[in-house]
């Protein structure tokens, strides 16, 4: 069980986490989005023992976490760390020795999927590699809870298919919790359970993809028909053309009226207009 | 030991390829002197009147660099391939332990090897050599290697906790700290005992029982503060 209570992580003047609250009780693969600078990567940091809170209390299972106590069943490596320049295939052993539940296997299976040569080293890897390799021993694994930050970044649209099967190959082999914090909102709506959406460093939404699925759409027809509508709606953006109009809602479906069509939202939109919560003409 | 602990010492013994460097570079400027000097008097046809500086001195350049680049590059690394702090804490200790054992065992050999070849040279009027500066060449070898072993441990765990504290307040504290001994206290003699006092404990004390007690115990001490402060290191 993961549990933040009333956190706050201040940089400066600057609280990149706000007043946040939020409890993972149960293992899923959970989809962390937010702006860049909405706090993902703090959060994430924090809950690896990384870097400590400036007020509030985070636990695992119960123990409190803080650098001096990384809880062990928590494992995150930060997108873009850098690494010994040694060969891939040492890294991954190395990493085997270091961490209890590590996967030996998985990592070189992952390897092979990948591509990825055992024998280049570290400074030899592109930007994409280096992410890959730092995804490969984040998600190899087999703690309580996995980390990964954006786990995708400079991988293109095959690597990152391959990467979204093997995210869920690993979870089906062992569940647990695997929080991915990505922008690449769509492609993880493939393979994720719940999302949790924050936003200048506060909580702004957490939900599974099925309720999201049932209670996200979006009313289209012209502004006389649509608008005597949102009343009681909770509607979370508009987009205007002319006298055409679309509104974007999240809560209980209606029975549109004649004229009104309703639609599916994909989470990329309800992304968009739950956090930019902006209307567009 | 554990088994994460055991790889993290042979991680920070692989990875410290500069202070090996600065260990050879060390051995190499100090050991030219000696061939400088063979020349000259050959060029001058005159033997002698100069006096060697040890190639002893070069070994303490191991620990001290390896101090220098263990929290400041690898404590990073190997918290990113998944290590824990506790364990670097752990492992790094014992990097500390072999490397001044390993530099005190050096320097001791260099020390007799000189004083069998180089002092009695017709080059050389004598060899300055650590033990002759600290006067710790007078109980025998065994003594010796574990006075400069004591010392060389407690420069390393001073320097790791010196640089594992910089980035945060108290770093900028041991800073200043730092100075106001080399600007305000060396020049004022009543303040200037206090560090001669210091001095007098870890490297002149002419019992070697106590100087390396104090050396092993100061060294501890500076050591043990890293939990706190490897507890705050921010990645």
């Amino acid at each position: 069980m993961i549990k933040f209570t009333d956190v706050t992580k201040r940089y400066g003047s600057i609280a990149a986490i706000d007043h946040l609250s939020l409890e993972i009780a149960d293992s899923g693969i959970y989809c962390l989005l937010g702006r860049n600078g909405a706090g993902k990567t703090t959060l994430m940091k924090l809950l690896a023992g990384h870097i400590a809170a400036s007020g509030g209390e985070i636990s695992v299972d119960g123990k409190p976490v803080s650098p001096g106590h990384m809880p062990e069943n928590v494992n995150f490596i930060e997108n873009g760390s850098v690494q010994f320049n040694k060969r891939i295939s040492e890294l991954i052993d190395i990493a085997a020795e270091l961490q209890e539940d590590f996967d030996r296997g998985f990592a070189y299976e992952m390897m092979k999927r990948f591509d990825l040569n055992p024998n280049k080293k570290f400074k030899q890897l592109s930007f994409g590699m280096r992410t890959m390799l730092n995804t490969i021993i984040t998600l190899s694994n087999n703690s309580g809870a996995i980390l990964l930050d954006e786990p995708t970044l400079g991988f293109d649209a095959i690597m990152r298919d391959q990467f979204n099967n093997l995210l869920l190959e690993s979870y089906q082999a062992i569940p647990r919790v695997i929080m991915v914090s990505t922008h690449l909102i769509d492609e993880i709506e493939k393979v994720t359970e719940r999302l949790i959406i924050i936003d200048q460093g506060r909580l702004l939404f957490e939900a599974g993809i099925d309720e999201i699925d049932e209670k996200a759409y979006t009313l289209s027809g012209t502004t006389a028909a649509v608008l005597p509508l949102l009343g009681g709606l909770n509607c979370i953006g508009q987009t205007m053309v002319g006298s055409l109009v679309a509104a974007h809602i999240y809560g209980e479906r209606i029975a549109p009226p004649e004229g009104v069509s309703i639609d599916r939202m994909s989470l990329q939109d309800f992304f968009i207009y739950l956090v930019g919560g902006k209307s567009h003409e | 030991m554990n088994k994460s602990v055991r790889t993290i010492t042979k991680l920070n013994l692989k990875n410290i390829k500069g202070a090996y460097i600065a260990l050879i570079a060390g051995l190499a400027a100090l050991g030219s002197n000696y061939i400088i000097n063979f020349f000259i008097s050959m060029n001058t046809g005159e033997a002698g009147g100069n006096t060697g500086v040890s190639m002893g001195w070069a070994v303490w350049a191991l620990p001290v660099a390896a101090a220098i680049i263990i929290p400041a590059a690898n404590f990073r690394r190997i918290i990113s391939l998944g290590g824990k702090r506790d364990n670097f804490f752990k492992g790094s200790f014992r990097v500390y332990v072999l490397l001044a054992a390993a530099a005190s065992l050096l320097g001791t050999i260099i020390y007799y090897l000189e004083a069998a070849y180089v002092a009695v040279s017709p080059l050389f009027d004598g060899v300055l050599g650590v033990p002759d500066t600290f006067g710790w060449g007078l109980h025998g070898p065994v003594v010796l290697f574990l006075q400069q072993f004591a010392f060389l441990f407690l420069t390393a765990a001073f320097t790791h906790t010196f640089v594992a504290a910089q980035g945060k307040w108290y770093g900028l504290a041991a800073d200043i700290a730092a100075l106001v001994v080399l600007c305000v206290f060396l020049p004022i003699e009543p303040l200037r005992n206090i560090v001669a006092g210091y001095a007098f404990l870890v490297i002149y004390n002419p019992n070697p029982f106590l100087q390396i007690v104090a050396c092993l115990a100061i060294g501890l001490g500076f050591y043990m503060l890293n939990r706190p402060i490897l507890a705050r290191k921010i990645l």
